[in-house]
């Protein structure tokens, strides 16, 4: 699996051992964004992306990563998508998402080895529909 | 635990269903005494008159009980329910008194309606708990009964033929009422505490999925970073084990919290929440 990896998280500690877990396990590359809205003002890098990981949660008030979900599913995002989920397993919306088969639901905290074999795994593409 | 129901008001076990019995039977009683008293005191009949100002006297007194009632708030359930006791002593007296001095008059009269009528306003309203109000439609059944029997023969004969035998049909009405009210009220009880263990869960599976939610990413920080770790300095395998398997437990009681997060009732503003927020309220809310 090449290609860089998005990474949606507002958590700086997570996304900078992330970043340094994938790229030194997989000799991937890792574009760690922060929020729904430094993603979209990086929107050329982002859509290049072979994959993204989105955290569910971004904040109280603000984006989540279900609002990113869509916004890649409406520009036609090409990579694979995952949810990074600390608790919402059964929010709505996820569980109508992960019904769809378009993306997977990774719950916090995945065992390293789960998390490398889902990103080095092909699994389900994400439906621009 | 609040009580919002029309049920639960009228429930006179509770202060404000007490008083607001005590004031309804006092407005009740004071207005039919009145127009009874206004009727009477409009006869030339010099014993119907005497009944008339019987009535009006128990009318005075029950709008005295209700402006006391009306002025001052803070009515106990127990001061309530003295004053609902001591109005239907009152009016059951004036009731007796009218029986016997109209028993007296040649006249033509309804008897024993006072006993009906008390029967049937303690069955409806419920001033009392059920013990109290069967007792007070038990003492409605008996005393016309009683009063029969104690009456002389000549008085006796100018009551209604049907007395005072009829009149037991009110107690047994009373009791029947009462009966489904007392059943309706711990079926309300069951209800509102069902409701309230269903709410105390669900305050808890959100307490719980926001710990889980301040505790995942710092869990997922320290998996990744042992296994970062590890690959860099293999001679901390021992160490970074301990400190991955500690984690491993923390995980592990996480998961054990995740078991009520089913019974969280999510809504469209809450699709990302305030973790430290949903904490803080569930402990203000608390009393912590």
């Amino acid at each position: 699996m090449n290609g860089r990896l998005l990474l949606l998280d507002d958590d700086a500690d997570l996304r900078f051992a992330l970043s340094d877990f994938i790229e030194m396990m997989s000799d991937r590359q890792c574009l760690a964004v922060a929020s729904f809205d430094e993603m979209v003002a990086a929107e050329s890098e982002v859509l290049g992306c072979s994959a993204a990981l989105l955290d569910v949660n971004l904040g109280a008030g603000k984006p989540t990563g279900i609002d990113a979900y869509r916004w890649l599913v409406s520009h036609h995002f090409a990579g694979r998508l995952y949810f990074f989920a600390g608790h919402a397993r059964v929010h709505p919306l996820l569980a109508e998402i992960e019904k769809l088969g378009a993306v997977q639901v990774l719950p916090k905290p995945l065992d390293t080895s789960k998390l490398m074999e889902v990103l080095t795994c092909p699994t389900t593409q994400a439906s621009s529909s | 635990m609040s009580h919002h129901s029309g049920f639960e008001l009228l429930d006179g076990r509770s202060g404000p269903g007490a008083v607001r019995a005590a004031k309804t039977f006092s407005a009740l009683a004071a207005l039919t005494c009145g127009v009874a008293a206004a009727a009477l005191l409009s006869l030339d009949d010099p014993h119907l008159r005497r009944v008339g100002w019987g009535w009006l006297t128990n009318a005075g007194i029950c709008a005295v009980a209700l402006t006391a009632l009306l002025l001052r708030r803070r009515w106990s359930a127990t001061q309530a329910q003295a004053v609902s006791l001591m109005l239907i002593g009152t009016t059951l007296v004036a009731q007796v008194h009218a029986d016997w001095i109209s028993a007296l008059s040649s006249k033509r009269f309804a008897a024993f309606e006072g006993f009906k009528a008390v029967a049937l306003a303690v069955a409806t309203l419920g001033p009392f708990r059920p013990a109290l109000s069967y007792g007070v439609v038990g003492a409605c059944a008996v005393a016309p009964v009683l009063l029969y029997e104690v009456m002389p023969a000549q008085m006796r004969a100018n009551l209604p033929v049907e007395a005072p035998w009829t009149t037991l049909v009110y107690p047994l009405l009373a009791t029947g009422i009462l009966m489904y009210r007392v059943r309706a009220l711990r079926m309300e009880g069951e209800v509102m505490r069902a409701h309230a263990r269903r709410e105390q869960l669900e305050r808890f599976a959100k307490v719980s999925l926001a710990y889980r939610d301040l505790v995942n990413s710092p869990l997922q920080t320290i998996e990744l970073l042992c296994a970062v770790l590890r690959q860099e300095y293999p001679e901390s395998k021992e160490l970074l084990d301990r400190l991955r398997r500690c984690a491993s437990r923390l995980a592990a009681m996480g998961e054990m919290l995740s078991q009520t997060e089913h019974q969280v009732v999510w809504t469209s503003k809450e699709e990302a929440f305030d973790a430290a927020r949903v904490i803080a309220d569930y402990h203000r809310a608390a009393g912590c």
